[in-house]
């Protein structure tokens, strides 16, 4: 597939071509929000299969529901909010959580747990570095799917309270003590790193 | 004196970072962690945790081939544009079909094995008869019951 300048179509544009049945709009559609979907299911699933599954799964029922989009919110936030259920409500949920409880020391799908600089550092430091890292990552990880889905809405795609309040049909204050519980949690979950990295 | 100035708000402090207080409130807020080492301590958390999310995040975007997940949404599409083919396909290849087809071989054959008795073998005639040449004292026509053959008796006189 070749890549399309998603840049010059808008929304708006894009919402109209698609309701006429245009592929290429489809194409735009894909291309424009393709990772920024994976990156929100990964951020909830920490597992890439299910994450690129997911994503296939939302595009499908975008092409075939697009008439019942009625423009209450905006079309990102319809896509973020179908990434949001389907990662929540995915069938082999079960799995996930199983293998987040019981297997904590390696990511979900096998991968090696991302690494988050380059070797440029003193190497002794840089693996101290990294080690901190992954723990920090799978600390992460250990959190309430919900918490996360909040928590990569705001930190990764930068939705304001108010997007993450109408994509998940909750209020915005709800969006907010969401945010601090999952942060609170966060807290609690590395209170002897921090305070080791306090008292260093 | 604001009334937050001198508090401790991790709520607020939260929602400082993710630039969702009103100007004025920010800008009280931001006073307070300025004196606050505790709040500055979390601010930092927060700091620290949001940027381990975001590079491990993007790492892992690195490592995706969105080209490839492109296809496959595609490939996806075009099979339901066809459901009629699609379902047929889907239908022929999958246990649903070839389970039951299964049984009903099994089970047509069991039943045709039982029921259907194979017919008597056809017996040739013993002997033909052109033509009788002597004199015939006495005939006997019979027929044998299972396959209908004709047997025919007679008694010459010499």
């Amino acid at each position: 597939m070749s890549k399309l300048n998603t840049d010059s179509w808008d929304d708006a544009k894009l919402l109209s071509l698609l309701r006429q049945g245009n592929e290429e709009a489809f194409r735009v559609l894909v291309q424009k929000y393709q990772a920024r979907l994976f990156r929100t299911a990964y951020g909830i699933t920490y597992n890439k299969e299910e994450s690129a599954e997911i994503v296939q799964e939302v595009f499908l029922k975008v092409w075939e529901n697009l008439h019942t989009f009625r423009e209450e919110s905006k079309l990102s936030t319809w896509l973020y909010r179908i990434t949001v259920n389907l990662c929540l409500n995915w069938k082999r949920t079960w799995k996930r959580r199983f293998r987040q409880y019981h297997q904590p020391l390696e990511n979900p799908d096998g991968s090696e747990i991302p690494e988050l600089r380059n070797d440029e550092d003193h190497p002794e430091s840089l693996l101290q570095q990294k080690e901190q890292e992954k723990m920090l990552w799978e600390k992460i990880g250990l959190l309430p799917e919900d918490a996360r889905a909040i928590l990569v809405l705001k930190e990764c795609e930068g939705l304001s309270y108010e997007d993450i309040a109408d994509l998940l049909k909750i209020k915005k204050g709800t969006v907010s003590s969401r945010l601090f519980y999952a942060r609170q949690k966060l807290r609690d979950l590395l209170k002897d790193y921090f305070d080791e990295k306090e008292g260093a | 004196m604001s009334k937050y100035q001198n508090t401790c708000d991790p709520m607020r402090l939260s929602r400082l970072w993710d630039h969702e207080l009103e100007p004025d409130e920010a800008i009280r807020i931001r006073e307070h962690v300025s004196s606050c080492p505790s709040c500055q301590k979390r601010y930092r958390e927060h700091q620290l945790v949001s940027n381990v999310f975001r590079a491990g995040m993007d790492n892992v975007m690195s490592q995706i081939r969105f080209d490839s997940l492109e296809n496959k949404i595609w490939e996806r599409i075009r099979e339901r544009q066809a459901p009629w083919q699609s379902s047929v396909r889907l239908f022929f290849s999958s246990r649903k079909f070839l389970i039951p087809v299964a049984a009903i071989a099994a089970m047509l054959f069991v039943f045709f094995s039982l029921t259907v008795r194979t017919p008597a073998p056809v017996v040739g005639p013993s002997a033909l008869i052109t033509s009788f040449t002597g004199d015939i004292s006495s005939v006997m026509f019979l027929e044998t019951p299972e396959s209908h053959q004709t047997i025919i008796w007679f008694q010459e006189t010499f």
